[in-house]
C-alpha cells in the first residue's frame, strides 16, 4: 500500500465509529498539538489512557480480564498505572502479538519486524490501516517540529541507505517513505538487498549501490535529507577522511563530494542502532567525524556541518523518540507517555537524572493497548519544551544467556556451557 | 591447602600438562602419566580389594575427623571463601557444605550404605556362601574415571568415597569451581598414607586431576583408557561426547551417568502449616535450587484461597531463610526475572515476591496448569539453571492432577536439559499421602522424602534408582555343586 491507499482505508475504517478512537484520530489530527503546555498534555493523555483502556476493554476479553486481574478500574487509573501494564517487548517475538490483538481488529494492515541483528527470533508487529496513517501522520508532525521546520511538498530529495525490499519488513523504513510519498520527495534507496544460498542454508546481505547513491550526491535539488543507520555515515565519513588527495579529487570529480552538500534544510537522519557492528564509536564522535563530510547551506549562504537527528524506534512503538544533536534531546510526540522503571523493582522513576528502563504507552494506536518495555535504559531531564522532559538513551541491558550457575550435582564440563 | 588444578597422585611422580583457559593457567595429567596410573591402578585394586572393609572405612571416616579439626580451628576457611567465590553460592552456604563433608565420609553411614548395597560385606574379600556350594565375590569394577561436573563440594565425593570404598582405584576429575575444595579433600588421604598400608594403598588408589573438554588426553582416556567404568554427574553437551568416545573404547567400560534432575514439592492443604512453609523456604534457598532434589515445581492439592494463605506464610519464611543467604544477580537477570514475573501475572497467575536484589524470590500460583512454560518461552534465558529462588505450585484439586504435573515436568519447556523429577517433598496426610506415594512409584521418580529435608540423602538409600556402590563392583559366581540334580543328564 502506498500512503494514500493507507489514507483511503483508514478513513473507511469501521472503528472510527467508535467514540475513543474518533477522538483520538481528531486528536492526532490537531494542528496546535506541539504548541499545548506539558501540564495540558499529561492531563490529555491521562484522560486517553482511561478511555483506552475502556476501549480495549470493550473490544477484548483479554484485556478486560487483565485489567481486573491487575486490580485496574480503566475509568480512574492513573498513569502510574503503565508500569503495572507494560509488557517487555521479547513476548512480541514471533507469533507474540497475536493474543493481545482486539477481537475486531481490522485486516488490510501490514507487519514488521525487527532486524534480528539481537540473533534472537525477530519481534513481529501488525499494523491495521488506520494505525498506518496515525504513524505517517504523528512521524511526520513530530519530526518536523524536531527538524525545526516543514517538508515543502515535492521539494528536495532524501536518500535511505536501505534496500527497497526492507519497506515492507521495517517500521523505520516504511514511516521515511510513506511519508516522504506523502510530500511527494523523491526516495532514493542506497542499498541492495542481495540473496543466496550456501550449503542450503538461505543468506541475504546489503550492498551498496553506487549509481543510486551517486544520484543523490549529484542531484541539484535541495533540501537534501540522508537517512542512515549510524554505522552507514560514519564508514562513508571515515572513507573521506582516510581518502588520499588523488583519490579525493577524483571522486569529488564523479559526485561532487567530499564534502556532501545537502544544501538548504539539508540533514542526516541516523537510526535502526548499531545493526550489528560492536565496534562503532560514541554518537557524538560519529558526529564530529562527519561534520567534516556533510555540510548544509544554500548556495548563497554560509555552509555549516550538516545538523544531525537521531530516531530512536522500535518496530513495536508507532511513534519514535527524535532529538537533534546539540539543540534538543528525545523527545516523543505529544500524545506517547514515556516513563522510566527502576531495573531492580520496576516501581516508576520519577526522579530526573536517574536511569530507568523506558517504558512507552501510545494512545493512538488501537490494533493492541500499545504499553511496553524494550530493555532500554535511558535518563529524564526538565524541557521548556512541549512535553516538559527530555529524554537520553544510556544503553541497551544486556540479558546474559549464558549457563552463568554450573547446578550444584553437575551442569555439563564448564567450556562446553559457553554460548548456550 | 592446594590451589589451582595441580593434579593430586600420591606416592609417584607424575608428569604435567600446563595449559591457558580463559587466561587461567591449568594443569592436567599428560596422556604418558594416565597411562602408568591406570596400569598400576589394576593391581593397586587388586591389593586393595583384599583388605578387610572395616580397614578401609576407618580410613575414609579418618580422613572425616581430620577435616573436622582443620574445619573448627579455621585452617579452612580461605578454602570456603575461594568455593564461594569460584560457585557463586553466599560463604554461609559453602560453609555448611564443609561442614557436611564428615558424614559423607563418616564410617558408619558408608557402612549402612554397603550393606544396603550387598547381599553380604564378606564379598568385597572373599567369596562368600549365598547358598549350599554357591559363593559371591563382589570385585572392584575399575579402574573407575568420574568426571564430576558441578560446582559444589558433596557430590564429587559421594562415588569417589563409594568408589574408593569397594576397592577400585579411582580417577576423579572435579570441575573449576571445585577442584580445590575437592582436592583439599583427598590431601588428606595422602597425609594419612603413612599410618597403615590400608590407608597407603587408599592414598595410591586416588588420584584427581582436571581435563580441558578438548584435552587430547582426556579424548585418549575415554576412547583407548583401560578402564572399567566412568562416572559421568551432569548433562548435555557433554554427557553426549563423553558416552560416544566411551562407545569407542575397545576395553567397553560401563557408562553410569546421574544425569541433571530437579525436585519437586506437592503439599495438601491439610498438610500446608507454618512448619511446611518454613523447612519448604530452606529448600528453596539451599545451593539457590541447583541440587537435583531442589524443589523447582511444585503441586498445592486444595482450595485456591488456601494455597494463597499458604503462599503468604511461604514468601514470610523466604524474606527470613532468604535474608541469612545472600544471593547474587546481575542486571541482565532481574530484567529477566521481573519480565517473567509480570508474564506470569498477565497470564493469571498469582505471583508473591521480593524486590531485594539480595533476596529476590518469587512464588507462583497457578490454577490448574503452569504459565511458566510461555514465559520461558519469551526468555528462553530463564531456564531452570538461571532460576533461583523460583517456586511455581500448580493450584489442583485431586491427588491425580499433582501426580500428572509431576510426571510431565520432564516433557516442559521450562525444564529443558532436565532427564526427570528426582526427588518429591511431600507434605500430606491421610488416604491422600498413600493415594499420591502410590502413584509416585510410577511416575518416573528417583525418592520421595519429608518436605523437611530433601536435600538431605539417608545412608542407606540408592543413588538415582541406583546402588552405587554395587554398580562399582562386578559380581563374580563360584559354584563346587552341579545345578543339575545327580543322575540327570
Amino acid at each position: 500500500m502506498d500512503a494514500q491507499a493507507i489514507f483511503q482505508a483508514a478513513e473507511k475504517s469501521k472503528l472510527l465509529g467508535d467514540p475513543y478512537v474518533s477522538k483520538v484520530w481528531e486528536t492526532v489530527n490537531d494542528p496546535s498539538l506541539f504548541e499545548r503546555s506539558p501540564d495540558y498534555l499529561m492531563e490529555l493523555r491521562k484522560g486517553l489512557f482511561r478511555e483506552s483502556l475502556q476501549f480495549f476493554a470493550r473490544h477484548s476479553r483479554h484485556y478486560a480480564e487483565l485489567f481486573e486481574r491487575l486490580s485496574i478500574a480503566p475509568s480512574d487509573a492513573e498513569l502510574g498505572d503503565l508500569a503495572k501494564l507494560a509488557v517487555p517487548s521479547d513476548i512480541l517475538r514471533g507469533e507474540g502479538q497475536k493474543p493481545l490483538l482486539i477481537d475486531d481488529v481490522e485486516p488490510g494492515g501490514e507487519y514488521f519486524k525487527s532486524s534480528g541483528t539481537s540473533g534472537k527470533e525477530p519481534v513481529k508487529v501488525y499494523r491495521s490501516p488506520l494505525d498506518l496513517a496515525v504513524m505517517i501522520k504523528a512521524n511526520t508532525d513530530l519530526f518536523e517540529y524536531v527538524y525545526g521546520r516543514h517538508l515543502e511538498e515535492g521539494k528536495g530529495v532524501a536518500l535511505f541507505m536501505a534496500a527497497p525490499e526492507l519497506r515492507y519488513r521495517l517500521s523505520f523504513v516504511a514511516f521515511v517513505q510513506l511519508a516522504l510519498e506523502r510530500k511527494d520527495i523523491e526516495l532514493i534507496y542506497g542499498m541492495d538487498l542481495l540473496e543466496g544460498a550456501e550449503n542450503g542454508v538461505p543468506w541475504q546481505k546489503l550492498e551498496p549501490n553506487r549509481d543510486r547513491i551517486l544520484k543523490f550526491l549529484k542531484s541539484g535539488e535541495e533540501p537534501k535529507l540522508f537517512f542512515t543507520a549510524p554505522a552507514g555515515v560514519y564508514l562513508m565519513a571515515k572513507q573521506f577522511d582516510e581518502m588520499g588527495l588523488f583519490k579525493k579529487l577524483g571522486y569529488r570529480l564523479a559526485s561532487g563530494a567530499p564534502p556532501v552538500r545537502l544544501g538548504r534544510g539539508g540533514l542526516v537522519v541516523t537510526g535502526g542502532g548499531t545493526k550489528g557492528f560492536s565496534d562503532l564509536p560514541p554518537y557524538p564522535d560519529i558526529v564530529e567525524l562527519s561534520a567534516k563530510h556533510f555540510v548544509a547551506g544554500g548556495r548563497n549562504e554560509a555552509r555549516s556541518p550538516a545538523p544531525f537527528m537521531d530516531v530512536l524506534g522500535m518496530t513495536e512503538t508507532l511513534t519514535a523518540l527524535i532529538d537533534r544533536y546539540g539543540a534538543m534531546d528525545k523527545v516523543p510526540h505529544p500524545l506517547s507517555e514515556v516513563f522510566l522503571l527502576d531495573p531492580k523493582t520496576f516501581k516508576p522513576v520519577r526522579e530526573e537524572g536517574k536511569q530507568g528502563i523506558v517504558g512507552i504507552f501510545n494512545p493512538f494506536t488501537t490494533s493492541w493497548l500499545e504499553v511496553f518495555y524494550p530493555g532500554d535504559l535511558m535518563v529524564a531531564k526538565r524541557s521548556s519544551r512541549y512535553y516538559g522532559r527530555e529524554f537520553s538513551f544510556v544503553r541497551r541491558l544486556t540479558t546474559d544467556e549464558g549457563w552463568d550457575l554450573q547446578r550444584a550435582c553437575g551442569g555439563s564440563m564448564e567450556e562446553m556451557m559457553r554460548g548456550k | 591447602m592446594s590451589s589451582g588444578t595441580n593434579p593430586l597422585v600420591f606416592g609417584r611422580h607424575a608428569e604435567v600438562v600446563k595449559k591457558q583457559l580463559d587466561g587461567h593457567e591449568v594443569s592436567e595429567l599428560s596422556e604418558a602419566s594416565v597411562w602408568e596410573l591406570l596400569a598400576e591402578g589394576r593391581s593397586v585394586q587388586l591389593e586393595l580389594s583384599k583388605r578387610p572393609v572395616e580397614e578401609r572405612l576407618e580410613v575414609i571416616d579418618r580422613v572425616g575427623r581430620l577435616w573436622k579439626e582443620r574445619l573448627d580451628s579455621g585452617k579452612l576457611d580461605g578454602s570456603i571463601d575461594s568455593l564461594s567465590r569460584a560457585a557463586g553460592y553466599g560463604r554461609k552456604l559453602s560453609l555448611m557444605e564443609f561442614s557436611l563433608v564428615p558424614f559423607v565420609l563418616n564410617g558408619a553411614n558408608i557402612r549402612r550404605n554397603l550393606d544396603a548395597s550387598f547381599p553380604n560385606l564378606e564379598g568385597l574379600v572373599r567369596f562368600s556362601r549365598v547358598a549350599p556350594g554357591e559363593y559371591c565375590r563382589y570385585m572392584p569394577v575399575g579402574p573407575v574415571f568420574i568426571i564430576s561436573s558441578g560446582n559444589s563440594l558433596i557430590p564429587p565425593l559421594i562415588p569417589t568415597v563409594l568408589s574408593l570404598a569397594t576397592g577400585n582405584f579411582t580417577l576423579l576429575r572435579p570441575s573449576m569451581a571445585n577442584y580445590s575444595a575437592v582436592a583439599d579433600v583427598f590431601s588428606l588421604v595422602g597425609e594419612l598414607a603413612g599410618t597403615s598400608d590400608t590407608a597407603r594403598l587408599m592414598s595410591q588408589a586416588i588420584a584427581l586431576s582436571y581435563f580441558t573438554h578438548d584435552s587430547p588426553t582426556l579424548r585418549a582416556l575415554l576412547s583407548r583408557g583401560d578402564l572399567g567404568l566412568v562416572n559421568f554427574w551432569g548433562g548435555e553437551p557433554a554427557r553426549t561426547t563423553v558416552g560416544k568416545l566411551i562407545l569407542e573404547n575397545p576395553f567397553h567400560p560401563r557408562y553410569l551417568v546421574n544425569g541433571p534432575m530437579t525436585g519437586f514439592v506437592v503439599v495438601d492443604g491439610a498438610s500446608a502449616d507454618g512448619t511446611v512453609a518454613q523447612k519448604l523456604a530452606t529448600n528453596i534457598v539451599l545451593y539457590d535450587q541447583q541440587l537435583c532434589s531442589s524443589p523447582t515445581q511444585g503441586a498445592f492439592i486444595g482450595r485456591w484461597e488456601a494455597a494463597k494463605a499458604f503462599a503468604e506464610t511461604l514468601g514470610e519464611e523466604l524474606a527470613k531463610v532468604g535474608s541469612d543467604y545472600e544471593m547474587k544477580m546481575g542486571e541482565g537477570a532481574i530484567f529477566t526475572l521481573q519480565s517473567v514475573r509480570r508474564i506470569l501475572r498477565f497470564g493469571g497467575s498469582e505471583v508473591y515476591s521480593s524486590d531485594d536484589p539480595r533476596n529476590m524470590w518469587t512464588l507462583v500460583l497457578s490454577k490448574k496448569s503452569s504459565g511458566l512454560d510461555d514465559a520461558v518461552s519469551s526468555f528462553p534465558s530463564f531456564n531452570l539453571y538461571n532460576r533461583k529462588r523460583f517456586l511455581e505450585m500448580v493450584v489442583v484439586d485431586t491427588p491425580a492432577e499433582a501426580l500428572a504435573q509431576v510426571e510431565g515436568l520432564r516433557f516442559r519447556k521450562a525444564f529443558g536439559g532436565v532427564d526427570r523429577v528426582q526427588t518429591v517433598g511431600l507434605a500430606a496426610k491421610g488416604p491422600q499421602k498413600d493415594e499420591l506415594v502410590e502413584g509416585l512409584a510410577s511416575s518416573g521418580v528417583y525418592r520421595v522424602t519429608p518436605v523437611a529435608d530433601m536435600y538431605m540423602r539417608s545412608s542407606a538409600e540408592p543413588f538415582d534408582g541406583v546402588n552405587l556402590a554395587a554398580a562399582l563392583t562386578y559380581t563374580i559366581h563360584s559354584r563346587d555343586v552341579p545345578v543339575l540334580p545327580e543322575g540327570a543328564s
